[in-house]
């Protein structure tokens, strides 16, 4: 059973050396089309990285740094031809919109000199949007018809989110190949809905107790009068802040179980990341979020001693909100995210490859600000291009490494097969990978 | 099984394995031929075997691979992959009948990638305009008045919350307002299967001195706003106080409650197909402002309503504006907002045209005076 040592050596530090970096530089500027294959291969040797394998023993293995060749200008006609055919169609050409995509991303997307491969078919993508979107539709009608009906509408669909998600990553997997081998998803049912089963917890024990308090309580015409006439405000109060502590473990289980059942070949992922990289980004912003509160509280106070007091709080508030929401966006999130991106690659691992990610807070900090700005300037025409960069500076942080030839992967199913297990299409967003 | 040397380069993947096989690709007829090395020699100068033939007009030729290597995916699986991208160009030119779809040329395409900014932006901005509204139209007609009595129901359960006490008016003159409510609604010749019902409430922290409509019918007046009636010179009142409560009535005809809430959803999913998963504080912005922009239409729609309530009882506006000013004004002093009028800025932001607009549009409203 291999240990947290088995984790790849240096993983806060890139182990590349400064000239191997240069020479990496070089070749993207070139441009991959334009390599004969011997040259390509010269210019590939991969790079040594320092690993502890599974026995503690040092060693030094081959890696090669995830390449991500995506242009903005190649992705904007992509993303604007898209649209207008989506619009033209009145929407049905979107899972056609959404394949180019995909194809396209995955293209884009090279370990040691070849692209990944996205096999998906248009057909039964259109059949699996549908089918959400009549789940869809169907919620929003049952919303509508009753409360009990909405209740169990509601509850169908949390219910069903977790295998939904599992579907669509086996869906997604299983469609994307390297050098002809495809991927494969091999997490459970069960495992699936571990993550949200935690996150949902509070939610459940409070309404287990309201549904039994309220069989007692008096005739009720809303919800507030229920909640006084059983005491249970504090209560929910306490699951409200149970469910916030308890986000980031959900995030831990999602990810590990994400993480754990990712196949190539005969390898098979394992994840040794630990709770307490989930907790420690989230600490911070505690800490953060409470020096803002008393901060607010301050001048608050301030604020009333003085005469003028009024007028001048009601336009620092609006100013300190707006300022305080900006920041929000273009630092908290982006760390947040990198925190969670590190957490999530790093320790992913098989016995015979380590993931390295050096992936940088600042630097992916000033490009959510460049992007967002830009994004806003150009109302939005800008965003296939900020896409883009937001995907290089997330894949070329990946650096794989292997103890053998990552050629020596040998699929251990037919590709139908693996195809068929992840038949069902259904396509989420915001499944790329966990990118 | 040899063949001549030609044949385009290429690395073959089986499909099993991540090695790559060196091969060539030729097209007999109507079959594409993936050649391998004979075994011991390098290929090139013919030794090569069959591997794997195929109708090539079965494939499925990728034509996405805008800036990366060339593949094709095998039916049998495995792929052929090349990384000499104009070499492979020319010989699918010369050896490939098939053609690349318009939809890659397209996507290729600089001048196309324009055209469809130059279809798709105006498009997205008239959908916004007209689209949306129109759409907020024809789903509340389809739907029967109940709709708007249950919404109203909700929103009127939510009034405490939102800071709405009792009225602390004489229950004398609320009756005697609420009969004149009845008798002007019963004279405009309103017939839209809701039931119109005026009621009073206090509301010094919530909304001040104004009046709200509930979806159904139901129109609220705050204690504050009474207050300020007194200040109207004695004749006009009730030409002022009948005129806001045909605004309001207006909003109840016209069903803008549930328009509201169909355009604002329709607006919200417009611009995020637009801005795709970018940032939601990017997307809040415009669907907000056209949000404002609907509700400035839908209080012109009101204003008009309500011009017209009045012209059928032979009332006068004047008293209307008189109130209006006031409200206006007090509005003002509330907020310490010195008189920045109509500014585009403060335009783009407003739930309301701007005073001048709707004053102009009661101006016009011509009556002939009362008695």
């Amino acid at each position: 059973m291999p240990t947290d040592t088995a984790m790849p050596a240096g993983q806060d530090q890139p182990t590349s050396t400064a000239p191997a970096q240069g020479s990496d530089m070089r070749r993207l500027r070139a441009g991959p089309g334009q390599f004969a294959p011997m040259s390509r291969q010269s210019s590939f040797l991969p790079l040594k990285m320092k690993v502890v394998d599974e026995a503690g023993q040092a060693q030094e293995w081959d890696s090669w740094r995830i390449r991500f060749t995506g242009q903005g200008g190649e992705y904007f006609k992509l993303w604007m031809v898209n649209l207008l055919l989506t619009v033209a169609t009145l929407g049905l050409y979107y899972p056609w919109a959404r394949l180019r995509k995909l194809r396209y991303l995955a293209n884009a997307t090279q370990l040691d000199g070849h692209s990944l491969q996205f096999h998906g078919k248009p057909w039964p993508l259109l059949r699996g949007y549908l089918l959400l979107g009549a789940l869809a539709f169907a919620v929003n009608v049952a919303v509508q018809i009753s409360r009990p009906a909405a209740l169990v509408a509601i509850g169908t669909m949390v219910l069903l989110t977790p295998a939904l998600w599992r579907t669509a990553l086996r869906f997604r997997l299983a469609n994307t190949s390297w050098r002809g081998v495809r991927f494969q998803f091999t997490g459970s049912w069960a495992g699936a809905y571990l993550p949200f089963l935690v996150v949902s917890g509070p939610a459940w024990a409070f309404a287990a107790v309201l549904a039994t308090a309220s069989r007692h309580a008096p005739a009720h015409d809303n919800f507030e009068t229920l909640l006084i006439q059983t005491g249970l405000g504090s209560f929910m109060g306490i699951c409200i802040a149970l469910t916030v502590l308890l986000v980031p473990a959900g995030m831990f289980l999602l990810k590990r179980y994400q993480h754990s059942h990712y196949r190539f070949g005969q390898w098979q992922t394992q994840y040794k990341g630990t709770l307490a990289s989930f907790y420690k980004p989230f600490g911070m912003l505690l800490i953060g979020a409470c020096a803002l509160f008393i901060l607010f509280f301050l001048r608050d106070v301030l604020a009333r001693s003085s005469s003028t007091g009024l007028v001048l709080s009601s336009t620092l508030i609006a100013l300190v909100s707006v300022l305080a929401m900006l920041v929000y966006y273009i630092s908290v999130v982006p760390y947040l995210k990198v925190a969670q991106f590190k957490a999530a690659w790093g320790p992913t691992l098989t016995p015979d490859q380590r993931v390295n990610c050096n992936l940088q807070v600042l630097s992916f900090v000033l490009l959510t600000l460049k992007n967002n700005l830009l994004t806003g300037i150009t109302m939005g025409l800008y965003w296939p291009v900020a896409q883009m960069n937001f995907l290089q500076a997330k894949v070329e942080s990946l650096r794989i490494a292997s103890r053998v030839p990552l050629s020596e992967a040998v699929a251990q199913m037919q590709a139908q097969d693996i195809e068929s297990s992840g038949e069902a299409a259904v396509d989420l967003f915001g499944i790329d990978f966990g990118l | 099984m040899t063949t001549a040397a030609h044949g385009l380069p290429v690395e073959y993947f089986d499909g099993h394995s991540a090695q790559a096989c060196p091969a060539w690709l030729s097209v007999e007829g109507p079959d594409l031929v993936i050649w391998v090395a004979d075994p011991g020699t390098d290929g090139e100068s013919g030794h090569r075997q069959e591997r794997l033939r195929t109708p090539w007009r079965k494939l499925d030729w990728p034509d996405a691979g805008l800036s990366t290597q060339r593949m094709l995916h095998l039916p049998q699986g495995g792929m052929v992959c090349s990384h000499l991208r104009t070499q492979w160009d020319d010989w699918v030119k010369v050896h490939q009948p098939h053609t690349l779809s318009w939809v890659h040329r397209a996507q290729t395409s600089l001048r196309f990638a324009l055209l469809s900014v130059a279809i798709v932006v105006p498009l997205g901005i008239a959908g916004l305009v007209w689209g949306v509204p129109w759409l907020g139209e024809a789903v509340v007609d389809k739907l029967p008045p109940d709709a708007d009595v249950m919404a109203g129901e909700a929103a009127e359960k939510s009034l405490s919350q939102l800071g709405f006490g009792p009225s602390k008016l004489d229950s004398a003159v609320q009756r005697r307002w609420q009969q004149a409510f009845q008798a002007s609604v019963a004279q405009s010749g309103v017939s839209d299967g809701f039931t119109y019902r005026l009621r009073f409430m206090a509301a010094p922290n919530a909304i001040g001195p104004n009046a709200i409509a509930l979806p159904g019918g139901q129109v609220i007046v705050t204690d504050q706003l009474m207050a300020l009636l007194d200040k109207v010179p004695e004749h006009d009142r009730e030409d002022a106080l009948l005129g806001v409560l045909g605004h309001e009535a207006g909003h109840v005809h016209h069903r803008h409650g549930l328009r509201t809430v169909v355009a604002g959803s329709a607006a919200g999913l417009l611009v995020s197909a637009w801005l795709g998963d970018a940032s939601t504080l990017l997307a809040a912005v415009p669907t907000a402002l056209a949000t404002l922009a609907y509700s400035r239409d839908a209080e012109r729609q009101a204003d008009q309503f309500a011009c017209q309530a009045l012209q059928r009882q032979g009332r006068p506006t004047r008293g209307l504006m008189t109130l209006f000013q006031l409200i206006d004004q007090s509005v003002r002093d509330a907020k310490e907002v010195k008189a920045q009028e109509d500014s585009g800025s403060q335009l783009i932001w407003s739930t309301h045209p701007p005073t001048p607009e709707r004053l102009a549009t009661w101006a016009r409203c011509a009556v002939p005076s009362k008695g």
